[in-house]
């Protein structure tokens, strides 16, 4: 006598009841797919360092691009500026000494030399006179 | 960035594939956990050993790994495209078996230790045992559909992608599989717990 075939209904409850079986992977199994997974696993990409933003329009990026020598610019700037500054201003007249020192000589010749002046020499001309007499 | 090891496992296989790929180390961790078992079970079932079949689970994986960064998102699943490496794997283990002759009798596969258990469990044991014996006995193709869609639970397109084949293909190897499973276990009911209407009366 043939054996009788099992119907669907029972195939498929034998067949579910294997899915829910889950084979479980040894301990060992595990730790060699997790060594293989480590060892072939890219490193991760190194963080990028920030830029700084370039607000502020063209002309601030423009001296940006020098910013390694603003320290040095400024300094030549500041010279440069000093140099116009003294080629064009005119000094304020000071008072020779020869002026300052008859000064006081006649303050006190009134008292000290009767009815004579001191001869005066300008020993250090002005600069007034250096440019009219050339 | 690390993210913290429970939101990973709410990724999907592919978002951890990613990850994996940018370095992180955690969603390594959690695909092992998550893909071993499946790739185990579904590699014993096509092989009938155990030790066969972790050495294939470890391979399909290694796979993957190296594939991780080139992987192209949308294309596949995961767990899809490790099947079919799977099944693909397997396919030439049994044919180098054949070209060693060693496809006899005795060479048949041996079924995976239940492990310790008490008597209900070796009779569901017994069970799987009669299952996995008359799995082994099918063709190569109606063996793959039948624990495709019957244990691993995928669908008819998704085998047709693990099998690389049609979806009515995968119906065709599916039914004359089962059909082919019936038969071999007809011998088997008592086994199975299935008594004959005649043995009971």
């Amino acid at each position: 006598m043939t054996p009788r075939e099992l119907d669907g209904m029972q195939l498929d409850t034998l067949l579910e009841a294997a899915r829910l079986q889950n084979l479980q992977p040894s301990p060992a199994l595990l730790a060699r797919v997790m060594q293989d997974a480590c060892e072939m696993q890219p490193q991760p990409a190194l963080t990028p360092v920030p830029r700084p933003s370039m607000r502020g329009g063209v002309l601030m990026q423009i001296l940006a691009l020098f910013s390694g020598f603003g320290a040095a610019g400024a300094g030549l700037a500041t010279a440069g500026l000093a140099g116009i500054w003294l080629g064009f201003a005119q000094p304020a007249p000071l008072a020779t000494p020869v002026e300052a020192v008859s000064a006081v000589l006649q303050g006190a010749g009134d008292d000290a030399i009767d009815g004579e002046d001191a001869d005066m020499v300008e020993l250090i001309p002005s600069f007034d006179g250096w440019l009219a007499e050339g | 960035m690390t993210m913290p090891l429970d939101d990973l496992a709410e990724l999907a296989d592919e978002d951890l594939l990613a990850r994996y790929a940018q370095g992180e180390p955690m969603a390594a961790r959690v695909l092992v956990l998550r893909l071993t078992p499946r790739v185990l079970g579904y590699a014993a079932r096509l092989l009938g050993d155990r030790a066969e079949a972790e050495d294939v689970t470890q391979e399909a994986l290694l796979r993957l790994w190296r594939i991780a960064p080139d992987w192209r998102r949308g294309e596949a699943q995961v767990l899809t495209w490790l099947f079919r490496v799977v099944t693909n794997l397997v396919t030439d283990r049994h044919r180098a078996r054949r070209r060693r002759g060693a496809a006899a009798l005795d060479d048949a596969p041996e079924i995976a230790d239940p492990g310790p258990g008490v008597v209900g469990r070796l009779i569901e044991a017994d069970r799987m045992a009669a299952l996995d014996q008359a799995l082994a006995q099918l063709p190569d193709r109606q063996r793959q559909a039948v624990i495709l869609r019957h244990l691993e639970g995928m669908t008819n397109p998704e085998i047709a992608t693990v099998m690389e084949i049609g979806v009515e293909a995968v119906e065709s190897l599916t039914a004359r599989g089962k059909r082919g499973l019936a038969a071999l276990l007809a011998g088997q009911r008592p086994e199975l717990g299935y008594e004959d209407e005649a043995d009971v009366a």
